[in-house]
């Protein structure tokens, strides 16, 4: 089902929730609302599930107004973060109770719904716990189980809230891959929301941006890293490193120059803004030019067959953050205190500030 | 929450520390359990005054009453309990606690249910007037129905130019039965409810179930406990209650008297085994209302704990 979210707002008090987002959902995508906390995500998926009403604007399903439309009338199935799998019943009739209470003209018999949900408990791979109660599942399991619940009634949108968020870091991944491929089995139009960027860089067609309430960029995983629409997104989407300054001939005076090696669109005057990923690094003893920093080696951590630095920089308070595969770091024969020098290969470049962001940090 | 982090009960390093703690116990170096508990004698002395008092206190009394009761023998206990002002007052008790009960259950359910489920403006005023019974002397409360319903009430000229008898009659029992009972069920209710959250009926809602469905087929059965305990409590102030009922009944033998009404009357006219074996009756419903409520708050317990591990337990 292809969604088109026009215009949407949605205050709570006085917090702004949602400041006037519009989207385009094609059919059978799976399509991942990315932000922080207080971004609006949840929100905006719960508009679509009819759990919340805007304040205005409107929301079409294949073109039809669906935005006074009862949550029972949407044909949504929506997976809740902490499951909400009811207690008192088991797995069996959680999956059933889509079906059972259905009203009675189009009720299914008692055969099909026990054929149905078997086959919903065979698909999520749990079908040896149809008679058991929720709290004797794992996390894993009771997600699996929501979500053979929500496809129990054949949703049209499937709506997923931080499906992993509660999961630990192992099974949150053999989910992500679990999602994904059933996904492109069903072909059921989905929306989720997550906080982790990574997750949904890997398991999303295309990835949703929002930030304090307004969308900051759509596209695919690829097109929001490689061209991030704002400092936010870029920040947002990893571990990176600022530059300041002003831009001249394509060259950022900050401390040391740093070359954009990029067209940058960017007027000569005004300040720049300019972020290095700290993979985008070049590191060597000897400086064979003008636009190398000079660095000095202040930190180093080996995690797995990385190892992460972090520089230095004369006139700069923020250190300098770079990681190298161990080989290459191991060539270079320094230790911490060691003077090299540093020289981006891939720089983007913004005349806009960035805004604050959580972003991952390192704890070194 | 990982179960590395916090180990269970039954697991080998607990198993290890507690067999630990008995042998530190009771080697004679191990004085670390004297040194944090107080000396024996103060134990038992303290154990010894609360036996002492709750004898002295609660089951004493309780057997006086049943001593009283059947001072004159089995025959005079079995002629004032099966005397027809007697079974009247049974009656009239059972009927104030089978409206005033089940209307206090509709009232509370729905009252905690919009109170723990939805944000509104004045939520505060409306948990607050709840409680006002709990707070207000019974007296009052009886008084209060004298007011409206009396001969110079505001409503009394209306019910008495149409013939209704409110006031010193069933009507008025019941009403101020109900107003005393009345924060019992909510009570009750809104901290399990609040608990629970809304997640469930939403996932009952995107699946197609209407309100009814809704509320018949998840949110009852998740208060089930909470609700019987709220019954239980309601129902024995019900039928206990004395104060607003006294002022309102107008103490008509044989017609506007519930059983501790029946009671009163009894030991005022010296008749102290009528009396005791009528209370006796009252005791004994006192005594299965304990057992019950004993049995019941295990359940409540069990659904808040099921609450917090559905939410917490995620691992």
């Amino acid at each position: 089902m292809s969604i088109h979210i026009d215009n949407v707002r949605k205050n709570f008090g006085t917090f702004e929730a949602l400041a006037g987002v519009s989207l385009d959902i094609p059919s059978g995508e799976l399509v991942a609302l990315l932000g922080p906390s207080g971004s609006g995500k949840t929100t905006l998926l719960r508009i679509l599930a009819g759990l919340e009403a805007p304040d205005s604007g409107r929301i079409l399903f294949e073109g039809r107004d669906a935005t006074n439309d009862h949550v029972r009338e949407r044909q949504v199935g929506f997976v809740f973060q902490h499951y909400a799998l009811f207690r008192h019943l088991t797995i069996f009739e959680n999956v059933a109770y889509g079906l059972r209470v259905k009203p009675k003209a189009s009720r299914p018999a008692d055969s099909y719904i026990n054929d149905r949900v078997n086959d919903l408990l065979k698909l999520v791979q749990l079908d040896w716990l149809g008679d058991r109660y929720p709290n004797q599942l794992s996390g894993g399991q009771r997600q699996r189980i929501a979500l053979a619940r929500a496809l129990a009634v054949e949703p049209k949108l499937l709506l997923l809230d931080e499906p992993f968020g509660a999961l630990d870091a192992k099974v949150r991944l053999e989910l992500r891959h679990w999602l994904r491929r059933l996904h492109d089995d069903l072909g059921i139009t989905s929306v989720f929301v997550t906080h982790d960027q990574e997750e949904a860089m890997e398991v999303s067609d295309r990835v949703v941006i929002l930030n304090q309430g307004r969308i900051e960029q759509v596209g695919t995983p690829e097109e929001v890293y490689d061209a991030p629409a704002s400092p936010f997104v870029h920040e947002f989407l990893g571990l990176t490193n600022l530059f300041t300054g002003n831009l001249r001939q394509e060259v950022l005076a900050a401390g040391r120059n740093i070359k954009i090696t990029e067209e940058s669109g960017l007027d000569d005057k005004g300040g720049a803004y300019a972020y290095v990923r700290p993979y985008d690094f070049e590191v060597s003893p000897q400086a064979d030019g003008e636009d190398w920093l000079a660095a000095e080696l202040a930190l180093s951590q080996t995690v797995g067959n990385i190892v992460r630095l972090s520089f230095r920089v004369a006139g700069r308070e923020e250190p300098v953050r770079v990681e190298l595969e161990k080989e290459r770091f191991r060539a270079l024969r320094v230790g911490v205190g060691a003077k090299l020098f540093l020289k981006p290969r891939h720089v983007q470049v913004f005349s806009k500030a960035p805004v604050a962001v959580e972003t991952p940090a390192w704890e070194i | 929450m990982s179960p590395s982090v916090f180990s269970t009960p039954d697991s080998p390093s607990a198993a290890a520390a507690r067999a630990r703690a008995e042998e530190v116990a009771n080697t004679p170096s191990g004085r670390l359990r004297q040194a944090v508990g107080e000396p024996t004698w103060v134990r038992r002395l303290l154990i010894g005054l609360a036996l002492f008092f709750i004898a002295l206190i609660l089951l004493v009394p309780l057997a006086a009453v049943f001593h009283q009761a059947f001072a004159k023998g089995f025959s005079g206990y079995w002629e004032a309990i099966s005397s027809p002002d007697t079974w009247s007052a049974v009656k009239l008790t059972l009927i104030a606690c089978g409206i005033a009960v089940p209307f206090n259950v509709v009232f509370g359910v729905a009252a905690a249910w919009c109170i723990a489920k939805f944000d509104f403006k004045g939520k505060n005023f409306l948990i607050t007037l709840i409680d006002l019974p709990f707070s207000i002397s019974p007296v009052i409360s009886g008084l209060v129905f004298v007011l409206l319903f009396g001969a110079q009430g505001w409503f009394g000229e209306f019910f008495i130019d149409h013939g209704i008898r409110i006031l010193f009659a069933v009507p008025a029992i019941v009403l101020a039965t109900i107003f005393v009972t009345f924060p019992f069920v909510a009570r009750e209710l809104i901290p399990v409810m609040q608990a629970q959250g809304t997640e469930e009926e939403e996932a009952s809602i995107t699946l197609g179930a209407n309100g009814w469905q809704t509320f018949w087929r998840i949110t009852l059965p998740n208060i089930k406990w909470g609700l019987l305990y709220g019954v239980v409590l309601c129902n024995a102030r019900a039928m206990g209650e004395f104060g607003a009922v006294s002022v309102v009944s107008g103490h008509i033998r044989g017609e506007t008297n519930t059983l501790p009404l029946h009671v009163e009357i009894l030991y005022n006219e010296y008749d102290f085994t009528g009396a005791f074996a009528v209370a006796s009756l009252l005791a004994f419903l006192a005594v299965i209302t304990l057992i019950v409520k004993k049995v019941l708050e295990r359940g409540v317990r069990s659904e808040i704990q099921e609450i917090r591990a559905s939410k917490e337990g995620a691992v």
